[in-house]
Order: C-alpha cells, then structure tokens, then sequence
C-alpha cells in the first residue's frame, strides 16, 4: 500500500516547438501515514507532479502506482487512482466550479458514491476542519475572501475521505492561524494513515512539520530525504529559486564566525545556544 | 514621481450585495505620498475589499474615499484614478488578458495611450525584472501558477505608477523570486512610489514604514512594524498574526541583554553587533 513513483517523465505539447520537459526522470515513494513536502523554484515541476499523482496527467515515460493500480495511458484504473487521491489545485479557482458553498461541498461525496444520509455530515464536519463552519452555506464560492476560497478547496476535497491527500501550496494565501491549524489537521490525518504530499515554498514549515522532503530542480529530484539531511545537502550545495530560513542561516553564519551554536531553524534554541557562548 | 499622490478614506463601509456583515465597517485611513503601507489581518478580514477602494473597483456603501482629491464614486474619475492605482490581484488569472507574454505586460501602457518606443521599453524592463526575460513570446496558459503571478506584477510595473497596491502578489513565488520583487519593489519606493502592500508574511513588512491591522473589516491598529511585533504574540494572534521567527530570535537577544534594541532586526546587523 504506497504511492510508488519510478523515473516519471512528463513533456508538455511533446513535438511541438512549445515542448516543455517539465519532470525529468523523478522517483519517490509515498507510504501510509508519510508527510511529504515537495519544494523548488518557479517552474521546476511541482504542479506538473501533484497532477501526476492522481492521474490527471499521465506520464510519458517511467511508472506510476497507487496501492497497486497503474497510473498509464489506457488503464481502466484511472478512476479508482482518482478517489483514492485528492487532489486541492494551487489556484482555488481552478478547482471551484459550483453555484453556492453547499453545492460544492456536496459534490465530491455525492460524485463518490457517498450514500445521502451521509453527505450532509461529512460537508459539516469537513468544513468545520477549515474554520468555515459559520460560512453562508448558499453563498457562492466565489464570493468569498482568497483565504476563506483556499480552505473551502480543501475542506472539499476532504470530505471524501481520500488515502492519500495532495496540497499544491495550500498554505499560500492563509493566515497564520489558518496556516498553523492546517498544519495541525495534516498531523491528525496521517495518523490515521493517511499520506500526505505537499507542494510549498515555505521551506521552513516543510523543515518543522514533514517526514521527508523532495527538491526539485528544473524538473529533477534534486534532493529527497528527511529535513535534516535535506539541510546539511541545501548547507553544501544551494538551489535554484530556495534560501534557508532566515534563522538557519543566521546560525550558520555564527558558526563561520566560530559560535558554538546548533544549525538549527529555530529561534529560541539558537538564542539559547548563543546565550551561553556570549553570557 | 508620486509628489502629491494622496488616498484618503472617511468613515468607508462597505457591504457586498446580498449579504448582511459590513465587510467594511467605518474604516478612516489615509495614505501618504511615497509611503510604503501594509495591510495586515485574518483570512476575511477585509484587507482585499479596502484595496480594491483605492483603484475605484469598488466604492463606499457610506463615507468617502478620495484618490489624489478624486471622489471614487465619480465616473469621470475613473480612468485618472486607475491610472495613479496599479493594483495586482490576488489571483493572477483574475488580470491576466491577453493570450501571449509581452502582450500582456503591454496591455496597461497600451490603454494608456503610450508610444510604442515607450511601451516597449517599459515592458522589456518590467519582464526582465520579474525574471521572465526569454518568455516574452510564450503563451500564458503555459506558464506555471508562479510564473503567472510574475506576469501579473510585471503588467503593473510596465504602467508605472504613482501608487501601486500588491495583493498578497508574492504568495506563489519561491524565496528568491520572493525577494527581487520585493527588492525592485523597494527600490521603486526609494524614488518615491507609494507602496500599499497586502501579506499575510509578516517578514515580509518588516522595512516597511507603517502598518495598519484591519480585522472584522475595522481598523484596529496602526505604527511601525517594531512596535506591531513589540506587542507581543498574544495580543497578535488574537488578529490571526504571528511574529516572523528572525524577529523572535532578535527579541530574545534583546530581551537577555546580549544585544542592544537600537540594533535594526536584520541579520547582517546583528551579527555585526554580535561579533563586536
Ligand atoms: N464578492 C463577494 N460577495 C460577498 N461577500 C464577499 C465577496 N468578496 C468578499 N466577501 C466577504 O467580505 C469579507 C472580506 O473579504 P476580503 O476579500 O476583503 O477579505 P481579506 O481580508 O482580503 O481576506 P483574505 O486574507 O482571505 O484574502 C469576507 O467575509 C468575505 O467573505
Ligand atoms: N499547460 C502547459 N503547457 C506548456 N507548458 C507548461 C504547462 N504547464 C506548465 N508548463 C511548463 O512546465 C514547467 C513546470 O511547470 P509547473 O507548473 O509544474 O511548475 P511549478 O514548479 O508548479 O511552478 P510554480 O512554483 O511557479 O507553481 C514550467 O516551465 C512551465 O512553464
Ligand atoms: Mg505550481
Ligand atoms: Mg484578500
């Protein structure tokens, strides 16, 4: 039971002069309960791999598997890969499509098989997993703030339940609160198994929070790995598009200057560390 | 450039149709010649609503709100106002027009009338400072959701402003995109643009002159970002803020002694002060 991915290759408009190699012979391996980040400059291929994770788009060359089911041109799995996948779409506008917040919540379940006694708690409880419980419910999704839209992407897409959950930037546009609160939701859910891919900027929310990270770089995985070894690969050789947290880098820059601290991003153990050098 | 720009907002509510809150609620604020403001404040708060009262996309249900003496509930007003206020969306597909690059970035010169010599000047320059140069000619729905917002910042630049008002523009870029925009940004308020900026990354204000906290669609605070975050994290996360982590680790200094306050919360500063 994983999300299997085996030297995936994917080109836009193939044979056309617009041809775009956007993933270049990627490999990971998502298991039950695992929480990955997936970071990388503009372009490098994020978008382009979250879509490929529930079969949107579909690879030009390599393999992808979910539990067992063939993620290819022509495999009656497609739709069987699509309910197990959810996928929430970096613009939420890409994503919402109905004429009012009930509608839109409704439809994955509904579109799922969800039998209707069931809808109607499954909406309020995935809404309530946001903060939107005391959204108008005949509102239209549109008519909404930016952050209030991307919680109701996800709050959609969570209401059918999928086993494995892909978030292309799902923090982008959220409070802190809203940012801290999600992060605190993912934790809950893959402790019931559910795996979690997440596509971010935010290098060190990916750093604090997920079990492994991948680095993208012009549509190869650079780097993948647990955040500490991703750091001690970021420390030795920079990437495209990424800086350190602040933080971290500061206390590399001690270091140089010969402070014992520790190459760590967060702040209180480095002015404690530092505390002691200089107290 | 901006000698002059001014916007000011008396007691402006606003209320969407069909819906019973203000999202507005009697917000007075006004907005100084080359200032660089930001906004900040919970999801829903209001902070998109107010912005898009300054280029006269919306205007007050009661109150007032004049740009440069312009009422922008005057319709005559409009095509003056919209030319002192660049406004980048939250959404970039929400302003992105035409179907290739360079068109796009063009578009705002072109309404305005501009020579063609200017308005590919201006373009060139904006693309390149967005990081675009070699995409001049691509389509836009080829470009990835960063690269569009690129795109969205660099039509506003190539109109060039005496006013222009970023709404969370930067949310969808990596660190390093991050931070040359902020940096032509910056340098573009150096010579006098005004800058209204919208984020919900507090690091990113912290050079900014002032910023005003909107919550429930009313204004709740305003000062210079030290004393925002000399507030303390509570009273903070009660409008839904965090203090960035630098300037956590720059208050504990502080507050332990080993360095002094009137040190400015960069670290290039404070290791300079640290190895003294
Ligand atoms: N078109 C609309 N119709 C009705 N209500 C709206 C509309 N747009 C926004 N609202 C409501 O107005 C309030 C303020 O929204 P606004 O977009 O100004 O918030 P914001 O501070 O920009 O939030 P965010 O940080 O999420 O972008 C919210 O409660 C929102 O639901
Ligand atoms: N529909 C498309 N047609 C052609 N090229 C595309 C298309 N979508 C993306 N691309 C190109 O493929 C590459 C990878 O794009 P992708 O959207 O996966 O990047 P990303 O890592 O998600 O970037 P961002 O951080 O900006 O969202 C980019 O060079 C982009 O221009
Ligand atoms: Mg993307
Ligand atoms: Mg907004």
């Amino acid at each position: 039971m994983s999300l299997i991915l085996r030297n995936v290759s994917h080109s836009y408009h193939k044979g056309t002069p617009l041809e775009t190699a956007a993933l270049r012979g990627v490999s990971l391996d998502v298991e039950p309960g695992q929480w990955v980040a997936v970071v990388g400059h503009t372009g490098s291929g994020k978008s382009t791999l979250a879509q490929h994770l529930n079969a949107l788009l579909l690879p030009d060359a390599g393999e992808i598997t979910v539990d067992g089911l063939k993620a290819a041109k022509g495999s009656k799995d497609l739709r069987e890969i699509r309910r197990r996948v959810g996928l929430v779409f970096q613009y939420p506008e890409q994503q919402l499509f109905a004429e009012s917040v009930d509608e839109e919540m409704a439809f994955g379940p509904r579109n799922w098989g969800l039998p209707p006694d069931q809808i109607g708690p499954a909406v309020d409880q995935a809404l309530a997993l946001v903060d939107l419980a005391d959204l108008p419910r005949d509102r239209s999704p549109f008519a909404l703030s930016g952050g209030q839209k991307r919680r109701l992407a996800i709050a959609s897409v969570l209401s059918v339940r999928p086993s494995y959950l892909v978030l292309d930037e799902p923090t982008a546009g959220l409070d802190s609160r809203g940012r801290r609160g999600l992060m605190t939701l993912i934790d809950g859910l893959r402790r019931e198994g559910i795996a979690v891919v997440q596509v971010t900027h935010d290098l060190e929310l990916a750093l604090a929070y997920c079990d492994r990270i991948c680095v993208l770089e012009r549509g190869r995985a650079l780097f993948w790995g647990t955040p500490q070894v991703v750091v001690e690969q970021l420390l030795d050789r920079p990437v495209q598009g990424l800086s350190l947290p602040e933080v971290l880098a500061f206390a590399r820059d001690l270091r140089e200057k010969g402070f014992n601290v520790p190459l760590s991003w967060d702040p209180y153990e480095v002015a404690h560390a530092l505390a002691k050098e200089v107290g | 450039m901006a000698e002059g720009f001014v916007s000011v907002l008396k007691g402006v509510r606003f209320s969407y149709p069909r819906t019973d809150t203000a999202a507005l609620d009697g917000v007075d604020l006004e907005i100084r010649a080359g200032e660089w403001i930001a906004l900040l404040g919970p999801n829903g708060s209001g902070k998109s609503t107010l912005a898009k009262h300054l280029n006269a996309l919306l205007a007050p249900t009661q109150g007032v709100c004049l740009v440069c003496g312009r009422d922008t509930r005057d319709e005559k007003a409009l095509e003056a106002i919209r030319r002192l206020v660049a406004m980048v969306f939250q959404n970039p597909d929400n302003q992105l027009v035409a179907a290739v690059v360079e068109e796009d970035a063009a578009f705002g010169p072109e309404n305005a009338g501009l020579p063609p010599e200017v308005i590919r000047s201006r373009v060139d320059w904006a693309l390149s400072v967005c990081g675009l140069s070699g995409k001049e000619r691509s389509p836009v729905y080829t470009l990835s959701g960063g690269q569009k917002q690129r795109l969205a910042v660099a039509g506003a630049l190539a109109m060039e402003p005496p006013c222009l008002v970023l709404d969370e523009a930067t949310a969808m870029l990596d660190p390093q995109g991050r931070t040359e925009i902020m940096d032509v940004v910056a340098d573009l308020n150096g010579r006098g643009m005004t800058i209204v900026q919208i984020t919900h990354r507090l690091e990113e204000v912290v050079s900014c002159d002032r910023v005003a906290v909107i919550d429930g669609g009313v204004l709740r605070w305003q000062g210079t970002p030290l004393d925002l975050f000399a507030l303390g994290p509570d009273l903070l996360a009660t409008w839904g803020l965090e203090t960035p982590p630098f300037i956590r680790l720059w208050q504990e200094l502080c507050g332990a002694g080993l360095l002094d306050p009137a040190v400015p919360p960069s670290p290039k500063e404070v290791l300079d002060a640290l190895c003294r």
